[in-house]
């Protein structure tokens, strides 16, 4: 929520001193496809591309990080990275399949049954803390004695 | 507002289950044969669109993974 820009924040830097800002080095689909899959056929990219799709990021988000990351770098702009990207989705699961690794396409709109780790986490902290609090509050009850009523209408 | 991940719809607008690719032509070669402009071969230009060209793309390599996924 906070990592979201500030309202104008785009004008506080000269015009064209942003990547994104300048012509594109690559003006056509051709040219980023091709940019794409040179870079993406590379061992090394492969493999740290298997690593994250073990950790069951949705490859939904990892295309659309991968052409953010080209859009921001100005190697194409924002309409041909949008055209790219069912491109580089299917890269991506082609290398989780050559790897074999069973990764979350993200095209599924039924949530997996599977509790995250993280949640669990949350879930452990909170409970810790709820009988941390517990065994620190004095369980001593006052029990309160009633005063006696003095007003016109009370009962004697 | 939050932040919108367009992927799922892009892949799923691309369709290319049903993109047909247009197959070759083979002319004759003879002599007496009509010449052709085979710039004028294409179907509408259809096969010029970004889209398509995309959608060739991942169809070859939707392929590559069935195969992988049959072995």
């Amino acid at each position: 929520m906070f990592d979201a820009p500030i309202p104008g924040m785009s004008l506080t830097h000269e015009l064209g001193a942003r990547p994104w800002q300048s012509p594109p080095q690559y003006t056509t689909v051709d040219e980023a496809i091709e940019y794409y899959l040179e870079r993406m056929s590379t061992d090394e990219f492969m493999d740290q591309m298997a690593d994250v799709l073990e950790m069951n990021v949705p490859v939904t988000t990892l295309a659309n990080t991968i052409q953010l990351a080209g859009v921001m770098d100005g190697k194409h702009t924002v309409d041909v990275g949008m055209l790219v990207m069912p491109l580089l989705m299917e890269m991506i699961m082609l290398i989780g399949d050559n790897a074999g690794v069973k990764y979350d396409s993200g095209l599924t709109d039924v949530p997996d049954n599977r509790t995250k780790d993280t949640l669990i986490e949350a879930v452990r902290k909170e409970m810790q803390q709820k009988i941390d609090e517990s065994e620190e509050t004095p369980k001593a009850e006052e029990v309160k004695e009633e005063e006696p009523k003095s007003g016109l209408m009370a009962r004697r | 507002m939050p932040l919108v991940n367009p992927a799922k719809q892009l892949y799923h607008s691309m369709d290319i289950e049903n993109l047909d690719v247009p197959a070759k032509r083979t002319d004759s070669k003879g002599l007496l044969a009509p010449t052709r402009n085979p710039m004028s071969d294409e179907q509408d230009g259809r096969t010029k669109q970004p889209a398509f060209k995309v959608g060739h793309h991942m169809l070859l390599l939707r392929k590559q993974r069935e195969r992988l996924q049959d072995v």
